[in-house]
Order: C-alpha cells, then sequence, then structure tokens
C-alpha cells in the first residue's frame, strides 16, 4: 500500500478538511485577532491608551468609547490594544529565550549522552521542580521589575521544558538509519548537529513553541497583576485586570474587558499549538 | 595470488548494558571471528538473529570499537587510527543498509544526500560535484529527474538505488551492504542484485554482503561465511558451502529454506528449539542444544576451525580426528 | 489432490470462505483508488489457500476485509464475502465481533505489536473463552495452557504467567497461533505469519500450521509475497496482482506450469540457494498505481509477450484442468 500511502502525503496542506482541524482554525483566528491588533497598534487604536480626560472617566461602552473609559478617562480599547502588543513581544521574546535556550541544552545532552547528559537534565529538573509563578516572582526579584525582565524570567522559565523535549526528539532522530549512514560518510560531529539533528528536531520544538506562546501571555499577565510586569502608565492586560478588580461594581467593564482580551490570546495560542500538533502528527503517519 | 583487501583477525566484541559494576549484563556479540575478503570478491555473511552479523559490518567500518582482535584494511589496521585518519580511510569504504524509511534524512532532497559525501571530503568543485553525482545516478539507472525529489516520495526500490549512488559516490575500494534488499519485493530485489554485480564489474569494487536470505547470499556471493551466535561457523565458497555443507548448522538453515518446489517438502524439521539467548551462551559447541548430531562432547568441548577442503573450513568436532570415523555420510574427511 | 475438479470433492456444501466480485476503493483528491478489484477466491473446508502477491498487490486489504478491518477510509463497492454461505458484508458490528475469534482468527504479521504488552500471555490467550464461551477466568487459563501445549510451547505453564517481551519472536507467534485457534474457528487468515521470524523458526512455524489443519481440518488462508513458503505450505494458490488475481491452481500445478508471465517472472526472479541460479532476471518497470489502472491487462506494461490483443483485459482462462490464468497466450494455445 506504499502508493497509496505516498498519495496522501503529498496531498498537504490543502486537504485539511474543515472537520479535521478545527483546532487548526478556531485558533489561528483567535491568534490572527490578536498578534495584528500587537502589530498595528498604533494604526488601529481610536485614541492615545495614555491620553487622560478626567472629565469622561469611567465611562460605560459607548459610541465615543466602544468599550468605555477608566478612571482616568483613558480609552479601555486603546489600552486593550496596547496591551497585546506587551504581551505578544513579552511572549515572542520569552519563547525564544526559552526555545533556544533550552533547545541547545536538550540537543547537546541528548546527543553526547553520558556525564554531560545526566549533568544537564538533573539541572533542568531542579529548575523545573519550582512553580513557575514563584520562580518568576523569585527571579524578578533579583532581576527587578520592568517588561524586560519579565521576558528574561520567563524564558528562564520555559527552558527545561524545551530541553526535555529537544532531548527526546534528538535521541528519537539519533536511532535512524541515515545518522549511521552520516557517521559511515566521515561526517564531522558538527556537521552532523546542524545537518542532519537540528533541522529534524525543530519541528516539536516548533509546536510546543506555540503552546509556550499563551503560557508566556498568561505568565505576564499574572506578574503584572502582582505588579511586578508592566509599570503604569503601560497598559497590560494583567496590571488592567488588577485595577479592574477594585472597581468591579461601579464599572464592571474595566475587570471584564481585560479578562476577555486574556482568554481570547490564551485560548487562541494554545488551540494553535494543538491545532499544529494534530496536523503534523497522525497526518504522516496515517497508514493506508 | 592471494591479496586480501580486509582482514579481521580474532575479533571479539561485548557490549555492556544497564547497571554499575556487578550488576551490568555482558552480551557477547562476537567471539574470534576471523575473516578475510580477497580484491575484487564477494564475502557473503549470513545467519540468523544474533549472529552477530550486523556487528560484524559496524565494526569493519569503524562504528564500533571491537573488545579484541584487529581489522587490517588495505595493509592498516584501524583499529589503531587516531579519528582524523579513521575519516580519511572512510573515503575507501561505503555502506548501503537496508532500507527503511530513515536511511536518508527526510528533509533533504536527493541532490543533497548525494552531495554531502563529496562535502564532507571536500572532494572537487562545486560544478565538478553536480557532475559526479550525475555519474553515481547514471551509473544505478536513474536520471537526473530524481535530484530534486525528496526521499520519501521514491519507491524502495528507487531509493536503494539512491542509497547504492551515495556509497559508490567516492569511488571506495569496498562497499559493506548490510541486508540491502530485504525490505524489498522479489522482482524489485531482483533488479538491485543485478546492479550489485553490474556495478562491482564497473567499478572494480569488493564488497561484503550481510543476509539472512541464503538464497541472495548464493547469487552475490563469491566466498561465504556463516555465522551463528557470534561464531563463523563455517566459511568457503559458495558453490561448495552450499552444496555440500560441512557443518550441522549450515545443513539445517539450507534444509530449513522453503523450496518454490511443491514436490520437495520438508519431511522432518531440520532443527528444534528457539535460539538461545546471547546472554546465556550454551557450553561448549555454541550449536550443541540445539544439533541433530550432537556427541555428548560437544556440550563440554568447543571446536576449534577445522580445515575441510579447499579454503573451506568447518567449525564441528565431526572433523577432529578423533571423532571423524565415526561422523554422518555428509562429512567429508580432509584425510 | 489431483482428479475431481476442486469445488466438486465438497459435495453440496458451501466454501469456508467465498469471496465473490469482491472490490475496495479508496476515495483521494483525484478520484477514487481501486486497490481490489473485482476478485473471486475460495477457501474450502481442510484447504491452505496461498494468496501471494508483491506490495501494492491488495492482498492485505483483501485480507482485512474478511476481517472486517478495513480502516475507515476504505469502502467496499461491490463482491461479496460469504464465510460458509453466510454473507458477511452488512452484518451489524455486535455480529461481526461475535464472528471474529470464534469462526474466524488471524495470524498477524507481527505478533510483538498484537499482543498487549501489559498482559500476561495466558490471560491473552485464554481471553477468547472469556468473551465467547462465558468461561470463567479459571477455566479460561487451563485452557490457555492447554492450547500453549498444542502449539509445542515448552513448559507452556509457566510461560503463561509471564509477558510477551520475555518470549522470543517465535514463541510469540506460536502465542498468537494458540489465541487464534482457541475457539476452533472454521478459517485461519495468516497474514504474512513467518515474514518477520528467522528461516529455522520459520519452518517450525509453517510445520506448526500444517498440523493444525491436519488435526482440526481447520481451513487457513495465507497471505504472503514469499514462493517458497506457498510451495512448502499450500494446496491452491491465488496469484495477485493490482488489485486483480491473474492466475489460480493446485500448488503443484503453479509450480509445475506456471500459466502467466507474472508468475513466471516472479519465479525466475526468486534466488535459489541449492541448487544456484545463473541468473536473476527481473521485471522492468513498475505496478501500476491505483489511480491510474490501464485499460487492458494489468500487466501489459511489464509484459515481455504482449500482443495486440491485451490491450483487453482477458478473463482467466484454463492452464490446464482447475488452472486458470489471465492471459490471451493461453487463448492462442486452446484454440
Amino acid at each position: 500500500m506504499q502508493l497509496v500511502q505516498h498519495e496522501r502525503h503529498r496531498m498537504g496542506l490543502w486537504a485539511i478538511s474543515w472537520r479535521r482541524s478545527r483546532l487548526l482554525f478556531i485558533g489561528g483566528f483567535l491568534v490572527g485577532l490578536v498578534v495584528p491588533s500587537a502589530v498595528f497598534a498604533d494604526v488601529i487604536s481610536p485614541y492615545s491608551p495614555y491620553d487622560i480626560d478626567v472629565a469622561n472617566k469611567l465611562q460605560p461602552p459607548g459610541r465615543t468609547h466602544w468599550l468605555g473609559t477608566d478612571e482616568f478617562g483613558r480609552d479601555v480599547l486603546s489600552r486593550i490594544i496596547h496591551a497585546a502588543r506587551i504581551s505578544v513581544k513579552v511572549g515572542a521574546v520569552a519563547v525564544s529565550v526559552g526555545l533556544i535556550g533550552g533547545g541547545m541544552i536538550g540537543i547537546t545532552a541528548g546527543y553526547f549522552g553520558g556525564p554531560i547528559d545526566m549533568v544537564l537534565m538533573r539541572f533542568m529538573e531542579l529548575l523545573f521542580s519550582f512553580p513557575a509563578i514563584l520562580l518568576a516572582i523569585v527571579l524578578m526579584a533579583v532581576l527587578g521589575t520592568s517588561i524586560l525582565n519579565a521576558m528574561t524570567a520567563i524564558g528562564i522559565i520555559f527552558i527545561p521544558g524545551f530541553s526535555r523535549l529537544a532531548r527526546a526528539a534528538t535521541q528519537e532522530v539519533l536511532r535512524q538509519q541515515y545518522i549511521e549512514a552520516a557517521h559511515t560518510i566521515g561526517m564531522t560531529d558538527l556537521r552532523l548537529l546542524t545537518r542532519e539533528i537540528l533541522p529534524n528536531v525543530i519541528t516539536p520544538l516548533f509546536v510546543e513553541a506555540m503552546a509556550a506562546f499563551a503560557y508566556a501571555v498568561l505568565l505576564e499577565s499574572s506578574l503584572s497583576f502582582l505588579g511586578l510586569g508592566a509599570q503604569p502608565p503601560e497598559p497590560s492586560w494583567g496590571n488592567m485586570l488588577n485595577t479592574g478588580r477594585g472597581f468591579m461594581d461601579q464599572a464592571p467593564w474595566l475587570g471584564i474587558v481585560p479578562g476577555m482580551a486574556m482568554l481570547i490570546g490564551v485560548l487562541g495560542f494554545n488551540l494553535l499549538g494543538d491545532g499544529l500538533r494534530d496536523f503534523f502528527d497522525p497526518r504522516l503517519r496515517e497508514a493506508v | 595470488m592471494a591479496d586480501p583487501l580486509l582482514q579481521v583477525q580474532a575479533v571479539s566484541k561485548t557490549f555492556g548494558f544497564g547497571g554499575v559494576f556487578w550488576t551490568r549484563r555482558w552480551l557477547q556479540a562476537l567471539d574470534q571471528v576471523d575473516l578475510e575478503i580477497q580484491r575484487g570478491q564477494t564475502l557473503g555473511i549470513v545467519g540468523e538473529t544474533g549472529s552477530g552479523k550486523s556487528t560484524v559490518c559496524r565494526i569493519v567500518l569503524g562504528l564500533i570499537r571491537p573488545t579484541a582482535g584487529r581489522v587490517i584494511f588495505d595493509g592498516r589496521d584501524l583499529t589503531l587510527l587516531p579519528a582524523s585518519e579513521m575519516r580519511r580511510v572512510r573515503r575507501q569504504m561505503q555502506a548501503v543498509f537496508q532500507d527503511t524509511a530513515s536511511a536518508f534524512n527526510p528533509r533533504q532532497t536527493v541532490q543533497a544526500a548525494l552531495l554531502a559525501p563529496l562535502e564532507v571530503h571536500r572532494v572537487g568543485s562545486r560544478g565538478s560535484r553536480l557532475t559526479l553525482v550525475e555519474e553515481a545516478l547514471h551509473h544505478v539507472g536513474l536520471d537526473t529527474s530524481f535530484l530534486g525529489r525528496h526521499p520519501h516520495t521514491l519507491s524502495g526500490g528507487q531509493r536503494q538505488r539512491v542509497a547504492i549512488a551515495r556509497a559508490i559516490i567516492l569511488r571506495p575500494s569496498l562497499v559493506v551492504a548490510d541486508e540491502p534488499t530485504s525490505a524489498l519485493d522479489v522482482s524489485v530485489q531482483a533488479r538491485i542484485l543485478n546492479l550489485f554485480k553490474e556495478i562491482q564489474r564497473e567499478l572494480r569494487l569488493t564488497y561484503l554482503f550481510v543476509s539472512h536470505n541464503l538464497g541472495v547470499i548464493r547469487y552475490v556471493s563469491d566466498v561465504v561465511a556463516v555465522m551463528y551466535l557470534g561464531r563463523v561457523v563455517e566459511v568457503g565458497p559458495v558453490d561448495q558451502v552450499f552444496s555440500a555443507p560441512q557443518h550441522p548448522y549450515t545443513r539445517a538453515l539450507l534444509e530449513a529454506i522453503p523450496r518454490a518446489d511443491p514436490t520437495k517438502r520438508q519431511r522432518d524439521i531440520p532443527i528444534m528449539g528457539e535460539i538461545p539467548s546471547a546472554y546465556r551462551m550454551p557450553s561448549g559447541c555454541r550449536f550443541h542444544s540445539r544439533c541433530p548430531v550432537a556427541m555428548e562432547i560437544c556440550s563440554h568441548e568447543d571446536p576449534p576451525s577445522y580445515p575441510v577442503g579447499e579454503n573451506h573450513r568447518a567449525a564441528c568436532l565431526w572433523h577432529d580426528r578423533r571423532f571423524v570415523d565415526g561422523a554422518p555420510s555428509w562429512i567429508a574427511s580432509l584425510s | 489432490m489431483s482428479g475431481a475438479p476442486r469445488a466438486h470433492r465438497h459435495g453440496d456444501r458451501p466454501p469456508v470462505l467465498g469471496i465473490e466480485g469482491l472490490s475496495i476503493e479508496f476515495a483521494m483528491r483525484r478520484g477514487a483508488a481501486r486497490v481490489v478489484d473485482g476478485v473471486t477466491l475460495e477457501v474450502w473446508p481442510g484447504e491452505i489457500v496461498g494468496l501471494i502477491g508483491e506490495s501494492g498487490s491488495g492482498k492485505t486489504m483483501t485480507a482485512l476485509s474478511v476481517l472486517g478491518l478495513l480502516p475507515r477510509t476504505a469502502k467496499i463497492t461491490a463482491g461479496d464475502i460469504r464465510l460458509s454461505g453466510t454473507s458477511l458484508l452488512g452484518l451489524p458490528e455486535a455480529q461481526l465481533r461475535a464472528i471474529r475469534g470464534r469462526d474466524i482468527a488471524m495470524i498477524p504479521q507481527n505478533p510483538m505489536s498484537a499482543l498487549n504488552p501489559v498482559l500476561r500471555v495466558g490471560a491473552q490467550v485464554g481471553e477468547p473463552y472469556v468473551l465467547h464461551r462465558r468461561a470463567d477466568w479459571k477455566t479460561a487459563l487451563a485452557q490457555a495452557v492447554r492450547r500453549l501445549t498444542d502449539v509445542h510451547l515448552p513448559l507452556p505453564d509457566e510461560r503463561a504467567s509471564e509477558y510477551p517481551h520475555q518470549f522470543s519472536g517465535g514463541m510469540q507467534q506460536r502465542a498468537m497461533t494458540a489465541m487464534a485457534i482457541a475457539l476452533e474457528p472454521q478459517l485461519l487468515v495468516a497474514d504474512e505469519p513467518t515474514t518477520a521470524l528467522d528461516v529455522t523458526i520459520q519452518a517450525q512455524i509453517l510445520r506448526l500450521l500444517r498440523e493444525i489443519r491436519e488435526e482440526h481440518r481447520t481451513s487457513i488462508l495465507f497471505i504472503t509475497h514469499d514462493l517458497g513458503v506457498v510451495a512448502e505450505t499450500c494446496d491452491w494458490v491465488y496469484v495477485m496482482y493490482a488489485g486483480r488475481i491473474l492466475e489460480q491452481g493446485s500448488v503443484e500445478r503453479i509450480f509445475a506450469h506456471p500459466g502467466h508471465p507474472y508468475t513466471q517472472a516472479l519465479l525466475r526472479a526468486t534466488p535459489a540457494a541449492e541448487p544456484a541460479q545463473a541468473e536473476l532476471v527481473s521485471i522492468p518497470g513498475t505496478i501500476p498505481s491505483p489511480l491510474d489502472l490501464p485499460r487492458g491487462c494489468r500487466f501489459l506494461d511489464r509484459c515481455p509477450y504482449r500482443f495486440e490483443h491485451c490491450n483487453e483485459e482477458p478473463p482467466p482462462l484454463a492452464v490446464e484442468t482447475d488452472h486458470t490464468a489471465r492471459c490471451w497466450l493461453l487463448e492462442a494455445v486452446n484454440g
């Protein structure tokens, strides 16, 4: 049945039917709301997120301010959109730190094995055993509170997860016969690592990166909720949620709106990650 | 006139698994293996699971170091070479493995896979390399339209041709083939085997050919070595060994093969029992627990290799001067 | 097995397995891939019938359809499958499940993946008794040990409480066979049961299957690509290619006078250990894609004897009594 298997493989992206890839489409849609907003924040915001207009403070959602105004009269919609930018920035940097750092550690551990593997993995396990929020708080306490430090802290939190994934993927690749063939040809370790192992390990890491992005957004929001991330007047979903708390009876939209925004962002990335995972795995291995 | 390109001398290999110190389990994969291949010839190695035939391949290719013994290739002892020298020697010996989907990097095209050996050994310039790639494809009967394709889009037979092209592109003197046709259909196998023979003539290659299929070995080999549990139990010219085997295991193997002739069905099962685990090697002769003609002494004496004909040896006590008089009829005595 | 034509030897009783005009298709973007096309075959009580074909022939799909285990994407578009006269198609899943295991059982190619790694072997072999005969576990286990003895597994009591990974390949296949014959089914479907086994173990398993046929009058549909195995084990042979049966007949006749050029080519392409072959003749070209089947004879593009008439697909024509092949050359002979 080799032939039919081959045909299915060639179908690729365009053969995805709606039924089988709901996750991918929904996730993609939601992410499509968040990321372009973040990128084009300046263009699409109706107002500046910093403009104070005390006369119009605590307006409910209406025609001039679609999502209302906060306690300083700032347009909530504009603040939400700019907050998306912070979340996406932090997410992107943190995931990159985790991916590159964790990837390198994992591939090294997987490739060399033995004592190197043991030492690296024990260290990763140590890091992994801390609850994420706690670790982030500790790191922020050490580094100081700012967006940049938030990115670094979250990135560090991601490293063990990615390293474990990279290590497993590397070990799987090492079992393949083309690695043996490469040794037979006389390939140097460096070339083997960059040309043969790395490209084949990237895919699962990339899929995980999507899910990590979601988690990063959540972590950033938590940190700024606690006052450790973006500092005022910078809007962040987390700190907006925090201030919104205090106004729940007067102006409930101040709490609900950032909450909804977070929901969309986190859910979107999670679904996209799951969708990608499903897309890559069973499709390629589906026997006919 | 003997001109051995490759000599395996008293090679033994033991693998260790798990545990530390006294809890470590040891597996003896090879025990005092002696083999020789003359330039331009094909040595076939045949054996079942646990015979050690794949381990021999890996030791010859330098992918694993032997625990004891030497591997002499073109006059040089490979076990003594430093890694940098070894890399240079690798140009002279290449391999074709059993084609599973994993013989090639799935992200590379056929062209990239064929260029890799040339790039690693810095052969020629960018332009001349492409010519060499095309030549190699030509040798294996594929046209240049295959260059841009990915290996997983090819059929098993086509993939194996590309694997052969990759093996010959550096113009090695020795090619090690480890079960290269086991995953292929009968008709495709025939084509690949004929291709192997053709290329051997054209490029004056020497082959080490491993298979569990005796028919395949008969077709491609000049000399055959039969292995069982890490030992060479019989070795000699393939026509002699297969028409008049001198070791009970070789005989049993030949008997056990189903023949494409319904009038010649097996009457008795040639061999009983399971292949013993290599962790618990039988005492004395390794084969005695399943041997249809075993003597009492076979369970405590381990036979050396006895000469039984021209360039033909067998490790069976029936060839020993002490016992040869009472030997089964098919044992041909040298005396 | 000469004398009366095959069907008439059994009087009025229907065949154990009757497949008539079976067609199976996969729906693909570019159209329907017909992987099994109008296949008709029969297995009579006590027969071992070989279905031989290379990859892409459709033999595995045929086997799966008998068991009702086709993948979801495959559809039976024509024909019927009858077990002792009763049609299996269109039966509700509950009834099929009752039949599977009790009346039809399967021996798969890879026993390791067919055995549950976390259950003891005895429990797995005993399961059919619990599921189909409502036996209690104690009885089931006792029966399991008895079946393991039937398949000549040494020390069956101890083995029954072991796990599959503690068994060798041959032992696993024996355990699968024990499970398959537990309820004395009418039909065993063996899908390449010895392909993954060593030659000497294969001989034992083939012997075991013949024994089961002798003692229980179980019919066996034996799927394989190995001509030698067919010659060794089967009474009747169907040769399958690109979804069609090209030739069928008794095993003696097929091997003595192969009627179809494809069968002849397969025989010429199979390397024998003894006696040696001067040449292996390969078959040029490749098997047609099920999406793109030729209008005339399936084997047209690769046949050395093709002529004008071959553009029209030949029906089964007689080679001799009870031996037919789809080849126009036979018409010329028979006049």
